[in-house]
């Protein structure tokens, strides 16, 4: 054994510097998750202008999204494609009047009810909110 | 103890003499070896197709464009998504051979673990790769997939990490391609020389 | 041990053995990927698709996922086999090797059943 008369062994900076990687390794690991979820999808929104609102009482799609629209009793009503299972898009099927996923087969009717398949909840109504002429959809929140 | 000569390290990486047993084919049916094989093979074909693969929007795109209008590149294509299939068969039927064998005794305990990591890490690899096609399966795939990961507490944030944001109809995207191609692949290249290692520690392949 | 069995032979009977088992693998492998298409799914431009189908590996998990609830059948469910499995070296000493491989087996078989069973009933 060495006789130097040092502060610390070299045992102890081994040690002390092991125990100094996993704090900072784990302290790391709350600035990496903020930098990789940085561009997390916001909600989803749309405009759609009075005037080009479907004015069918059938659902139609919304362009690329995932909102369908049709005309209710009370107004427009805006439906969320999402199936409540496990979040595949479904797509309304007019021949069949239901909503049917790709996904693990659950259907709903045409107002969102659940009839067949894992999916035991409703779809989900998108909010509608009428401001200037337009129409602002919103995703649900979850 | 060699001369420093380019066979020194050759033969420091492989036995010179084996027991006898391990010839027999039915000792392994070469199933390890054809795995690492496999992903030699996923590995040359998958840095081609990185020379035209675009994830993202145009990963769909890029892939047609690959299998259809360049020479050979439905071929690379196809190598590359055999070569995968087969890797998780031939790393199933592996596992089953080694537990045949009861090569999980001790003291090889750890190597049996790394295998077991090694399965599931090919398993996901292969369900990243499914991803990065593109095609609207995709999107599903990774809907389900991230809703999944979602249900989990604190769960939204290894959604993101992992999947990163795809769209329903296609879900290939940046995160996803550098988990497939550099991170996962890279553990299991790192993992596989490890349980080489581990089985020219414990003397080679044991006959029955 | 079997004096025959642990005889020393010279590496290169193994190499041989080896280099003959890595070109009929990659005869299998070239005639794959030449006779048999790898399709390239549904173009995300085209009309939505009405059945996506699940990549195979998680087939089994799939067609659980189409009649049990979720938690069970893609958490609890594959967790459990996934421990059983990691701990096999452990449980297999106490039940003796027969035990050992006939769980294992059933357990393997289980999974795969499921997943041909996914495969070809949809």
């Amino acid at each position: 054994m060495t006789s130097d008369r040092r502060l610390y062994s070299r045992r102890q900076v081994l040690n002390l510097g092991r125990k100094a990687l996993i704090v900072v390794g784990v302290g790391c690991l709350y600035p990496v998750s903020r930098y990789l979820t940085a561009k997390d999808n916001p909600p989803a929104v749309a405009r759609i202008v009075r005037s080009e609102m479907p004015s069918s009482i059938n659902w139609q799609r919304l362009g690329q999204t995932r909102f369908w629209l049709r005309q209710g009793n009370n107004g427009v009503e805006a439906m969320w494609a999402s199936c409540t299972h496990l979040g595949c898009e479904v797509s309304y099927d007019p021949e069949q009047d239901q909503w049917l996923c790709p996904c693990h087969g659950s259907r709903y009717n045409r107002d969102g009810q659940p009839v067949v398949g894992p999916a035991v909840s409703p779809l989900v109504r998108a909010n509608v909110n009428e401001k200037d002429g337009f129409y602002l959809l919103q995703e649900p929140a979850v | 103890m060699d001369k420093q000569g380019s066979n020194s390290f050759r033969k420091h990486i492989r036995p010179q003499h084996i027991r006898a047993g391990t010839l027999r084919f039915r000792a392994t049916f070469c199933l390890g070896g054809l795995s690492f094989l496999a992903f030699i093979v996923l590995t040359i074909t998958g840095v081609l197709l990185m020379f035209y693969y675009e994830p993202g929007d145009r990963a769909f795109a890029s892939l047609s464009e690959l299998d259809s209008a360049l020479p050979y590149g439905g071929l690379v294509r196809s190598l590359h998504f055999w070569a995968g299939q087969l890797m998780v068969v031939s790393v199933f039927l592996h596992m089953v051979r080694v537990v045949w064998s009861r090569a999980y005794r001790p003291l090889r305990e750890l190597n049996w673990v790394t295998g077991v990591a090694l399965f599931g890490l090919t398993v996901i690899l292969d369900y990243s790769g499914y991803l990065l096609r593109g095609g609207q399966e995709s999107g599903a795939a990774a809907s389900v997939g991230k809703n999944l990961l979602k249900s989990l507490p604190g769960g939204k944030v290894l959604a993101t990490v992992f999947f990163g944001q795809p769209s329903p109809l296609n879900g290939s995207t940046l995160s996803m391609f550098v988990w497939h191609i550099f991170i996962l692949a890279g553990i299991v290249g790192f993992l596989q020389m490890f349980h080489f290692w581990r089985i020219r520690r414990s003397g080679g392949v044991r006959p029955l | 041990m079997d004096p025959i069995k642990s005889e020393k032979i010279p590496l290169i009977e193994l190499q041989v053995r080896e280099y003959i088992s890595t070109f009929l693998w990659l005869g299998l492998l070239f005639g794959l990927a030449a006779g048999v298409k790898v399709p390239l799914d549904s173009s995300p431009e085209v009309v939505a698709v009405s059945v996506a189908k699940a990549p195979w590996v998680f087939g089994a998990i799939q067609w659980l996922l189409q009649r049990w609830p979720v938690w069970l059948s893609a958490w609890v469910l594959p967790l459990l086999s996934t421990a059983v499995l990691i701990a096999l070296p452990w449980w297999g000493r106490k039940v003796g090797k027969k035990w050992a491989w006939i769980s294992f087996l059933t357990l393997s078989l289980v999974w795969a059943g499921l997943t041909l069973l996914y495969l070809f009933m949809g």
